[in-house]
């Protein structure tokens, strides 16, 4: 009998290395690597852990690794020689600004072909806005658009185009664009995925061939999706795969490899699996943090980390309209309850730094001397009891129901060390769908949050939570009216020095003096690359979408 | 025969327009604007609104069921708000793939069951049998996304065989459908070897052994061919559920199935598609079900009859 099972054991193996001889004989094969994907050696192998929603860059606040890739901006944020950000020309070769700061005209960089064919013209710039701003569309990213003048006719339906008053064409390569109001950041704007180029005819023949500008097949169907940027989207296998292939006519000059597959993977094992044995090219391990310390201490690995400061910030609001968070004692002992180092060390395996205030190291404005808040549980036992609470009080997180593990994890630390200072919270994990719509009436308790940069500019990071028009829908109620009517008109300053200093002279008054919100820390961003990959350069604000336009591929044969 | 089946497809539509309502209705109860979930942290509040009101989502109930059945029947099941495109699309981009699963997967299923199904029951109580209803005991029982997963670290990480994740070519299926098969496969092997045993002792039975006829042959023509009714409507009502979406497995291998795409429409509240593919899956159920019956029909003529 044993010997029968045996036999049956051993048939079956059998009979499953004869028929994995049969397929996966496609790809190339480095390094004893032998690709299973049906793509070549010089092909960049990145992963995703959901379907990319659209390529369109009027469609999608999340996923801009199609946009960063296939599109253009007018400008770009790059990090120079000494890694401080700076704006420099993209699609726009140059261009001046008004004394008011309200005109800024551009020079098209000639000679740039879109990969229909088409050359890059001042009209594009024109179509690029009027149709982000249709009303028929509902595109999301309208936001980066409405300081140009005219813009809300367009958004209200009561016109068609900014031509004439928020862009005034001169000639095919140069043009003007026109503010309602001063906005210093505007450059910098340029620079986001939003603002990718876009060409008339290509986009318009995809809207009529989706049957309407809501149901455009642009940024979907391969066919009718057409860009400047350095790659080409080739393929979109639904759910298993999308193909970038290289844009040979890149007016940069065509990539160094082939193409680019960016395969979904929805699961942290699988793309571990994949990674290891050589299938994928770079391995995110946000997807799994706890991996972080393994690869640390991996002889064959450890070299291969790429981390990268994130241009981002995880804190703890406070809603000032809940008793006792009205008083500025309270919050300060709150802010004082947190033991960020430990946390940072056990939950990201060190790869975080300790926040103090609102601005991350990177970004425009970050203040070094910024003063420590320190962890002083017996300090902030004082402070409460000061404030009329020397038993501690009882308060509420809320967290949703979408959280990830960590994240639910961080929120129970955070608890545990308030309970040292004798504040007992309950965590209340709500319907993803409801804290927003709770947070946006004002009346969400206390919630952490990770906030990105989208350009790198502190007006992105302070108005978002401290300015009149959101300080309620964060659920925020900041009071500070004085405050917020600074940080409003910082946004239209247009002396540079003086603007950076109002800035840091704004954070320390909102989150340090007024202790509006509890800064937590700034994390990084872990990736693993192979060994073959060389030049690879993240994000500049540490988003997890990347463009891949630097980077070459050391193949078997070299 | 005919009037059977008509009557069965008739009785089939109220029940699919009643599975619309359900799932639409209960998408509806659901708090909060998806507008908000969907733009996540990034979103300013008048965007949301003005979005909200864009895609209609300000119509009453009543208005947006009477134009979704009405768009449903001609085939629109209304737009992606995450992907941007018809879920139409989506679904008939995603349900090849999971044709593609079911098959293989219900293939390896109905060959591992019934043959084990068979041998138990021939060789009834032997260590054999005990071992085949164990292997199918295991089958049932094994947790399908560790299983995908051992797999997966031996044939496709340690061993290098096999791929690890994708469906681009026949390879990639392999261990997809052995772990599927095997998980499924114990329901109709327990099922084969119980209805087969009960066949064996009917007394045409022992006529047939009594004229001298080959045990083999008793087995097959005389047994199986009548133990099999319950079994093949398990067998349709089984693949019916796979081509319905095998969620876990289709999300471990990275298979752009029916099952990854409400996963995914499900992690990004992305409503339409959720509602879209989930009453697609139930059509599919309705059918296979409608299917199974009419096979019934075909293979017990008491039930027609009736």
């Amino acid at each position: 009998m044993k010997r029968k099972l045996l036999a049956t054991l051993l048939s079956a193996t059998m009979v499953i290395t004869l028929l994995s001889g049969c397929g996966g004989d496609s790809g190339g094969e480095s390094g004893g690597v032998k690709y299973d994907d049906g793509y070549g050696e010089n092909v960049l192998r990145v992963t995703y852990t959901d379907e990319i929603e659209s390529g369109d860059p009027r469609q999608t606040t999340a996923d801009y690794i199609i946009q960063l890739n296939v599109f253009d901006t007018l400008t770009k944020t790059e990090a120079n020689e000494d890694g401080e950000l700076e704006i420099v020309p993209g699609l726009a070769e140059s261009w001046t600004i008004s004394d008011d700061g309200k005109t800024y005209s551009f020079k098209l960089r000639e000679g740039v072909t879109f990969t229909n064919g088409e050359t890059l013209t001042s009209d594009d710039v024109l179509y690029t806005v009027d149709s982000m701003l249709d009303p028929e569309r509902a595109a999301l990213n309208t936001d980066w658009m409405n300081m140009i003048a005219g813009a809300q006719d367009v958004l209200d339906g009561n016109s068609e185009t900014v031509e004439g008053k928020g862009i005034i064409i001169h000639d095919d390569n140069n043009f003007d664009i026109v503010l309602e109001d001063s906005y210093s950041p505007f450059l910098a704007t340029l620079s986001v995925p939003g603002w990718s180029i876009l060409n008339r005819e290509a986009c318009e023949e995809a809207d009529e061939a989706g049957g309407g500008p809501s149901v455009t097949k642009f940024g979907n169907d391969p066919e009718y999706t057409v860009g400047c940027g350095p790659f080409i989207l080739k393929e979109w296998v639904l759910n298993d795969h999308v193909y970038l292939e290289a844009n040979p006519d890149y007016w940069q000059g065509a990539p160094a490899i082939e193409g680019v597959v960016i395969k979904v993977i929805p699961d942290a094992d699988t793309e571990k699996m994949l990674f290891e044995s050589g299938q994928t090219d770079i391995f995110d391990l946000d997807v799994a943090r706890h991996l972080i310390p393994e690869y640390q201490e991996s002889e064959e690995w450890s070299d291969n980390i790429v981390p990268k400061t994130v241009l981002g910030v995880t804190y703890l609001a406070i809603n000032e309209k809940i008793e006792p968070f009205d008083d500025v004692n309270v919050r300060k002992a709150l802010q004082m309850a947190i033991d960020k180092e430990t946390i940072i060390e056990e939950m990201y395996s060190g790869t975080a730094v300790p926040a103090n205030g609102i601005y991350p190291p990177g970004l425009i404005g970050y203040n070094e001397d910024l003063e420590e808040i320190p962890y002083d549980p017996e300090g902030a036992k004082e402070l409460l009891a000061e404030a009329g609470y020397p038993d501690g009080f009882d308060m509420t997180i809320a967290t949703t129901a979408n959280d990830d593990q960590a994240t639910t994890d961080l929120v129970a630390i955070i608890q545990q060390q308030f309970a040292e200072i004798g504040v007992n919270v309950t965590i209340d994990q709500m319907d993803e769908a409801s804290w927003y719509d709770v947070r946006a009436t004002g009346e969400l308790p206390m919630y952490m949050a990770t906030w990105y940069a989208d350009i790198n500019d502190p007006d992105n990071f302070i108005y978002t939570f401290f300015s009149d028009d959101s300080t309620v829908t964060r659920s925020f109620n900041y009071y500070n009216t004085e405050a917020m009517d600074r940080i409003e008109a910082a946004r239209h300053m247009t002396d540079e020095d003086a603007r950076v200093k109002e800035y840091q002279d704004l954070e320390k008054l909102v989150i340090q003096d007024d202790a509006a919100w509890i800064p937590l820390w700034h994390a990084e961003k872990v990736r693993l690359v192979q060994h073959r990959v060389k030049g690879f350069v993240p994000h500049w604000a540490g988003y997890g979408d990347c463009c891949f336009y630097g980077v070459e591929l050391e193949l078997s044969g070299e | 025969m005919l009037k059977y089946v008509i009557k069965r497809i008739l009785i089939s539509i109220p029940l699919m327009i009643a599975v619309v309502l359900v799932v639409f209705l209960m998408l509806q109860v659901l708090p909060g604007n998806p507008v908000s979930v969907m733009m996540g942290e990034k979103a300013s509040p008048d965007v949301i609104e003005r979005v909200t009101e864009q895609m209609g989502l300000n119509d009453p109930v009543w208005e947006r069921f009477i134009d979704y059945l009405v768009n449903a029947v001609q085939g629109d099941l209304g737009t992606s708000y995450k992907l941007s495109r018809p879920i139409s699309d989506l679904i008939a981009d995603s349900f090849p793939n999971t044709v593609k699963l079911a098959i293989t997967s219900a293939l390896v299923s109905w060959i591992i069951g019934v043959f084990a199904g068979i041998i138990s029951a021939i060789k009834k109580d032997t260590l054999l049998d005990r071992f085949l209803m164990g292997f199918s005991l295991v089958g049932i029982s094994l947790p399908v996304f560790w299983g995908a997963m051992l797999l997966q670290f031996i044939f496709g990480y340690t061993l290098g065989w096999l791929p690890i994740s994708g469906y681009s070519t026949p390879a990639h299926m392999i261990l997809p459908a052995v772990i599927l098969g095997w998980t499924s496969s114990g329901t109709i092997a327990r099922l084969t070897r119980s209805s087969l045993l009960g066949i064996m002792e009917n007394d045409y039975i022992r006529t047939a052994r009594a004229k001298g006829l080959d045990e083999s042959l008793v087995v097959v023509k005389h047994g199986l061919k009548n133990a099999m009714i319950p079994v093949v409507t398990m067998m349709a009502m089984q693949f019916a559920s796979l081509l319905s979406g095998a969620v876990i497995t289709e999300s471990v291998f990275g298979i752009g199935g029916i099952g990854v795409l409400m996963v995914s429409a499900v992690n990004t509240r992305d409503m339409p598609l959720l509602q879209g593919s989930v009453i697609f899956s139930t059509m599919i159920i309705i059918i296979g079900n409608l299917v199974a019956d009419i096979l019934y029909s075909f293979l017990d003529p008491k039930i027609r009859e009736q």
